[in-house]
């Protein structure tokens, strides 16, 4: 690839994402941060299908990449003379919906003369918590936790990623919606889940905590499903039928078991690691009990956890921009591009 | 009017630039190398013709139907090429580009939509020149030839020999099996399609039924 030389200063950059379910376009100025950033989530389209749908994903984001970093550049009074490079999502994620993202923003950036940057999805996720206030330092442990990734990472910097451990099967995220969706709540049933947790009487059911004292930092969450499956059989057995409260504790039972790993694996990375910062992000990093769990830890044992801001949890351009803003390094010439649905993490060249 | 034209709907690349009269062209079998070579193929036409991308009056994109992915490619492209040096964007459907490059008077257009079906339209050419109601998605065996109409395009004729099984003798086919982007530009030039903004810029895709709901697949569960 050929490097860049003959560029002016790069100092506002746009980031494009489209990995999934969600179109997210934002710029990020490397003097004043975060200036602008727009989201559009097809959560609802996918509903009535009880998932997403790549194809219809697709169609979705072509329709709202140009409108939506319309809006970016309104917000913010800017055009788009003002943007000096383009970072878009590269890979990991849905073939067709990558690269709706990766064509628009090579074509604006070989219109517009400037270069760029294809961004690891969750590089971005990674780093999404240094957009917060107060921002952690290198090195941290990073828990990368959503509806398609749960791993413990040793982050020591920009693109030096060592994956200490993930789950085996589900994704923490999927285990949520897998398991809301066998309770017979609406999809995308994990957030609604959490909510009905929040109201359950965690004492009442008592589900097992996978692989929690294994002596890896690997996860497995497919199993707690069964295990909700079959606690579900047996108080409609007991009892008939399975009544609103009895629903919430059973929520909450899975919901305790979910977070107890989680949080038991982060501490057995840090202790590991000899690191004193949690990282947490992706869309489960989201949830209240989660957070308050690993707060309640960390206070324990002088350690400090940090979140991305809340809005920037979940898919979303501004850790996009962000990512590649720390990337301009690898800032190419727009022209010929691909995608990587696949794509390793710690593969990543240091930056 | 000085266009550039882009069509990623089938295995190849098509790219036409056009300027007052003169045409730049490139259309060659691609595989899956679409993402790859439409911008530099784009800059090596740009260059031949000694002309800047802002100094274009629009950019025109095959807007289906066709591979699902290939239009998303020829359509983002031209979104993106048209928002950055602010032109708008010209869609043109797949089948009137093939019915463009035929001499017939009227015309019967075919093309392979995967699956075991194809995309049809009829088509009046020359001075009336006109599509004649709306591109459908059918099974080979299902298509029917319009009364008066013996002349046939597009690469559903070679790819299903279903296809008019027992009138193959009264048809001729015009050889003009796909969509080529000069093709988009003579059609284009025709003002009959409209300009619009980039973010106004919307697919043809005909095969709109791509997943069952909760409903349907509970339904199919029985």
């Amino acid at each position: 690839m050929e490097r860049l030389t003959c560029y002016k200063a790069i100092m506002l950059v746009l980031g494009i994402e489209s990995s999934c379910d969600e179109t997210g376009v934002a710029l990020y100025d490397l003097k004043a941060g975060l200036i602008a950033h727009q989201l559009h989530t097809q959560m609802a389209m996918h509903a009535e299908y009880g998932g997403v749908v790549p194809e219809l994903a697709s169609r979705d984001h072509i329709r709202r990449v140009i409108p939506l970093t319309e809006a970016c550049l309104a917000e913010v009074g800017k055009t788009l003379a003002d943007v000096d490079a383009i970072a878009y999502t590269q890979g990991p994620g849905l073939g067709g919906a990558l690269l709706v993202g990766a064509s628009v923003a090579n074509a604006l950036a070989f219109g517009l003369n400037i270069p760029v940057i294809g961004v690891h999805h969750l590089e971005g996720h990674l780093l999404s918590p240094l957009l917060a206030e107060p921002r952690p330092d290198f090195p941290f442990i990073a828990l990368l936790v959503s509806g398609g990734h749960t791993q413990l990472m040793a982050v020591r910097g920009i693109g030096q990623y060592e994956v200490l451990g993930e789950t085996l099967d589900d994704a923490a995220g999927e285990a949520f919606d897998k398991t809301a969706k066998l309770l017979g709540l609406p999809y995308p049933g994990g957030p609604l889940l959490s909510r009905l947790a929040e109201e359950g009487d965690p004492t009442r059911f008592n589900l097992p905590r996978p692989m929690l004292h294994s002596d890896n930092l690997d996860m497995s969450f497919s199993g707690l499903k069964t295990a909700v499956l079959t606690l579900s059989k047996q108080v409609e057995a007991e009892h008939g039928q399975i009544d609103e409260q009895t629903r919430k504790d059973i929520c909450r039972a899975f919901q305790d078991a979910i977070v107890e790993v989680l949080v038991s694996k982060s501490l057995k990375a840090l202790k590991q690691t000899g690191m004193k910062k949690l990282v947490v992000a992706g869309g489960v990093g989201a949830n209240k009990q989660l957070r308050a769990a690993l707060d309640q830890a960390a206070a324990r044992r002088k350690l400090e956890v940090f979140y991305p801001p809340l809005a920037l949890c979940t898919d979303n351009g501004a850790m996009i921009a962000f990512a590649g803003a720390m990337r301009l390094k690898y800032a190419i010439a727009p022209g010929s591009y691909s995608i990587k649905p696949r794509w390793d993490l710690s593969g990543l060249p240091a930056a | 009017m000085k266009l550039l034209a882009i069509d990623t709907s089938s295995s190849y690349l098509s790219l036409a630039l056009s300027l007052d009269g003169e045409m730049y062209a490139f259309h060659e079998e691609m595989g899956q190398k679409h993402a790859e070579r439409t911008l530099p193929e784009i800059d090596s036409l740009l260059q031949q013709a000694g002309i800047k991308l802002a100094a274009l009056d629009a950019i025109v994109f095959g807007q289906g139907p066709g591979s699902f992915t290939g239009l998303r490619i020829a359509c983002g492209l031209a979104q993106g090429l048209a928002f950055s040096a602010g032109l708008p964007v010209i869609g043109i459907p797949t089948l009137d580009a093939v019915a463009q490059q035929s001499e017939a008077d009227q015309l019967l257009v075919c093309l392979d939509a995967r699956m075991q079906q194809v995309y049809c339209a009829v088509y009046q050419t020359g001075a009336h020149w006109q599509r004649q109601g709306p591109i459908t998605l059918q099974d080979p065996q299902a298509v029917v030839l319009p009364e008066g109409i013996s002349q046939v395009a597009g690469d559903g004729f070679e790819n299903y020999p279903a296809l008019l099984a027992g009138q193959r003798e009264q048809i001729r086919h015009s050889g003009v099996l796909r969509a080529d982007a000069r093709a988009h530009i003579a059609l284009a030039q025709s003002g009959r399609y409209p300009m619009q903004h980039p973010r106004e810029a919307e697919l043809l895709y005909v095969r709109n039924k791509v997943a069952l709901t909760s409903i349907e697949q509970q339904a199919l569960k029985g």
